[in-house]
């Protein structure tokens, strides 16, 4: 039960709220590692927001990037001016020291993110108030020789899209449904409802031929994701 | 040509306009006259008075007699009184003002209009009109759920967004003018309040004339509501929308249904008493459509709603006769989608100006 | 713009009728008239203005500029945009432009080496856009401005000879006649999903209502990178059929063509 009065102003920002007790703490600091992928995943690390997620993929086989990416979400909390009937999210991915990508890109995959959430946060719930994201990517090593040179972003895009919604149930968030997504050669396909549904489809790379396949190979990929998350959230 | 895309090409993206040296020479050694009549015809003492309904265009002068008040689209130098907008003139007693061929709707009281809620305030709504000002509907000036003899109390003024919220569209009329020029508008008669079951859509205000009713019913069981500021709520009949048509004189026999399935008590009254207290309940400000919006219906809808923007791109005034011309005319194209080609809106523009043309000598026989 | 709920509720009735009935009785395939007019700026290489029915307009200015390839590897193509009315650091020009420069990115079909001139030297192009007013999203109507642009983008005519690379010597250019680039730029596409219907070109009431929307890029007859999902909304967006995915590429590679010999007509 969270008692932190989210319509109000809370004094200084650095202020923390009590609410997070140490116990939790212990619990999920304990990382979920899954044998066959190495995909850690950690919620709750972040005391002073209202939800955050930490996502680690060392996986050469599977995937082509070393990942480390931290979210942490803020919110519900009240927005300032007229009135609004649901909430606006907001989320914003930050370059880690490496400076790997431009912010012009790293603007256009927030758009998309907000895009992908806009369908499966309950937004409706929360009149009048503001959710922000905030993603760092803390550490991207790209593995695969071919794709080093392009500089491509769509690969952690699943990662991304795992992070934040593990951050937003951490944070006690209303959302439709687990939206995981998954990766195959440039294409990223996002769905909810065990793949029987797309809320988001992103290609930066190759022509469209072999959508089918892509379609199947994303679906696994999300519902392998998806399957870890939940694990993770029972032993929590 | 392909029914995907119309491409149209302009010879010319942008005019520039060709100056002769001599015209700027012209220009040039007429700097110190203070005023050039467009036509040039005289500087002196008697130059020509614009007359009313004349069209003046901005520094023109349109009378040096000072008995003239100054009224709108009017300034006064050196006793002489010139235009500032391009528009007619208008003499009304000894106001002299001119109206402008376009611009923003001006309210003026008695309109009916249709306008869009933006922002719900301190016991009043503020509305677009399309004007220069937001109007005020204050909270005393509709019909609250529950019949117009109750009064209003404090809960009313905290549930306010429940009758009327951001964005909902109604139609009113406009009630007093303020000192600013910003209406006041009520919606304390069953025709006005909330729109429902259709589309707005918008053209200027000037194509729209002042009349008697702006309510009409038109063939293929639509309804439309010319709102004198140019917005234009197109909709499925209500069985209302038909009551209110039919002459109260005539046969009531299946008129004195009102929606609600309440009988009225007095047919030849068209509202009565009882039947306004059945409106008034909660269901006037219901967001919910007729369920019974049939795709022919909708189609028709958007028939209409192209061929209102057609009628407003040749800029012919709307009218409900032109209205039912231009949509029998537009049956002739059997896709809707076709009445937004720039070619078929102007060849529905002419066929109404044709048809017009016609009906109107036969009618002066 | 905000709409009232009985309007949003017609309008996606409506919509997801079967067939659909938009509200100015387009046909799914059928996209709103456009007005092109193209070389009008004189300082530009190429350009082009157009024009929407519901008023959206955008100017497009082509200039180019002779860089010497070998220094850098930078794209030869580059855009930059702006939205009358937004802040150039605004997420939604942000978002347009790096969808943009990736829609102009060199891949098979839009090749940047036609732009070289010699061994050494390669023209660079700059794309400004300028959208004066759109009442929905502009993706579409850019690219068409794009197309008509570089379609009549004519540069200077090389006169000196094609290896340089052991003579040190600038390219030099005839002093009157210009070369036609005819460079066919991809073409972008916005297509809206509402309920189990697709429609292309959505207005600003039914981008409103819309469920979902897919960005196509479409080049040469077929479907290429970057496609994206965005959704034009935040009130009605939700996720969709994945087949609905297959078919809406597939109504794109079905009528992209038309589109296609419109513009270049015109």
């Amino acid at each position: 039960m969270n008692v932190q009065d989210r319509r109000r102003l809370l004094g200084p920002s650095n202020a923390k709220p009590i609410v997070f007790s140490a116990a939790t703490d212990i619990q999920s600091s304990e990382p979920k590692k899954d044998e066959s992928s190495s995909f850690i995943l950690n919620s709750g690390l972040i005391e002073n927001c209202n939800g955050s997620s930490l996502v680690e993929i060392r996986d050469p086989k599977v995937t082509q990037h070393q990942t480390s990416l931290i979210t942490s979400v803020y919110g519900p909390r009240a927005t300032k001016g007229s009135f609004t009937s649901q909430a606006s999210l907001s989320i914003q991915l930050k370059n880690g020291s490496s400076e790997k990508y431009n912010t012009t890109e790293l603007k256009e995959v927030s758009s998309f993110l907000v895009n992908v959430f806009n369908s499966v946060i309950n937004l409706s719930r929360y009149p009048k108030s503001g959710i922000d994201i905030f993603i760092y990517i803390l550490y991207d090593k790209v593995l695969s020789e071919e794709s080093k040179k392009s500089n491509n972003i769509s690969a952690i895009l699943p990662y991304c899209i795992s992070a934040i919604t593990l951050a937003l149930i951490n944070a006690g968030i209303e959302v439709d449904d687990i939206a995981t997504a998954g990766y195959y050669k440039g294409d990223v396909i996002s769905f909810i409802k065990n793949g029987e549904e797309v809320i988001g489809y992103w290609k930066d790379e190759g022509n469209c031929e072999s959508f089918d396949v892509a379609l199947e190979h994303c679906k696994t990929e999300a519902q392998k994701f998806k399957n870890l998350i939940t694990t993770h959230i029972l032993e929590e | 040509m392909s029914d995907v895309i119309s491409v149209i090409k302009r010879q010319s993206g942008l005019k520039y306009a060709s100056i002769d040296n001599d015209e700027m020479e012209n220009f040039s050694s007429d700097e110190d006259v203070p005023m050039v009549d467009i036509d040039g015809k005289s500087n002196g003492g008697k130059r020509n008075e614009a007359a009313a309904g004349e069209i003046v265009t901005p520094g023109e002068l349109i009378t040096e007699d000072p008995i003239w008040m100054r009224g709108h689209g009017t300034y006064f130098l050196e006793n002489s009184t010139y235009s500032s907008a391009a528009g007619t003139i208008s003499r009304v007693n000894r106001l002299l003002s001119v109206i402008p061929l376009k611009g923003r709707y001006t309210p003026e009281t008695g309109d009916h209009i249709v306008g869009r809620i933006t922002d719900v305030g301190n016991k009043r709504w503020k509305v677009d009109i399309g004007g220069k000002q937001h109007a005020v509907l204050m909270l005393g000036s509709v019909n609250l759920p529950g019949g117009i003899l109750r009064r209003k109390s404090e809960s009313d003024e905290l549930q306010m967004r429940t009758f009327l919220k951001e964005g909902d569209v109604l139609n009113a009329e406009v009630q007093s003018l303020f000192q600013d020029g910003s209406a006041s508008l009520h919606t304390r008669s069953l025709k006005y309040g909330k729109l429902r079951d259709g589309l707005l859509i918008q053209v200027p205000s000037s194509l729209v004339v002042r009349s008697k009713n702006h309510t009409h019913n038109l063939p293929g069981n639509v309804t439309v509501l010319l709102g004198v500021n140019g917005f234009i709520w197109l909709r499925k009949t209500s069985k209302m929308d038909v009551a209110r048509e039919t002459p109260s004189a005539g046969p009531a026999s299946d008129i004195s249904e009102g929606p609600t399935g309440a009988k009225s008590l007095n047919p030849t009254n068209s509202v009565s008493i009882t039947r306004l207290e059945e409106e008034s309940s909660w269901k006037i400000y219901s967001d919910k459509n007729d369920p019974s919006i049939t795709p022919s219906i909708r189609q028709n809808i958007s028939r209409y709603a192209n061929v209102i923007k057609a009628l407003a791109f040749c800029e012919i005034g709307l009218t409900h006769e032109r209205i039912v011309i231009g949509y029998e005319a537009s049956i002739a194209y059997s896709n809707i989608g076709e009445l937004i080609e720039r070619e078929v809106m102007e060849s529905i523009g002419d066929d109404v100006i044709n048809i017009e043309k016609m009906r109107g000598n036969g009618a002066t026989e | 713009m905000t709409l009232s709920i009985a309007e949003k509720s017609y309008l996606y009735d409506s919509l997801t009728a079967s067939p659909s009935i938009r509200p100015d009785g387009r046909k799914p395939h059928q996209f709103r008239p456009i007005e092109v007019s193209t070389d009008f700026l004189p300082s530009s290489n190429g350009s082009s203005r157009i024009i929407s029915g519901d008023g959206s307009e955008c100017i497009v200015s082509v200039k180019a500029k002779v860089i010497d390839h070998t220094l850098s590897d930078e794209e030869l193509i580059q855009v930059d945009l702006d939205i009358a009315g937004e802040r150039t650091d605004s997420p939604q020009v942000e978002t347009l432009m790096s969808l943009l420069n990736k829609v102009l990115k060199s891949g098979p079909g839009f090749e940047h080496s036609r732009l070289q001139l010699t061994e050494r030297y390669s023209f660079k192009i700059f794309i400004d856009i300028l959208v004066i007013s759109s009442n929905c999203n502009p993706a579409s109507l850019i690219s068409f401005a794009m197309f008509s642009a570089l379609n009549t983008t004519t540069l200077p005519k090389l006169i000196s000879s094609f290896d340089d690379l052991k003579v040190e010597e600038l390219p030099m250019f005839d002093d009157y006649d210009l070369v036609n680039l005819k460079l066919k730029s991809p073409l972008v596409f916005l297509l809206a999903i509402v309920g189990n219907n697709l429609i292309v070109d959505p207005d600003a009431n039914e981008s409103e209502v819309c469920d979902n929307a897919i960005i196509v890029t479409w080049l040469d007859g077929k479907i290429r990178s970057p496609i994206r999902t965005l959704t034009l909304n935040n009130s009605y967006s939700k996720g969709f059929d994945p087949t609905l995915l297959q078919k809406g590429l597939k109504l794109i590679e079905e009528n992209a063509a038309a589109v296609l010999t419109a513009l270049e007509s015109s």
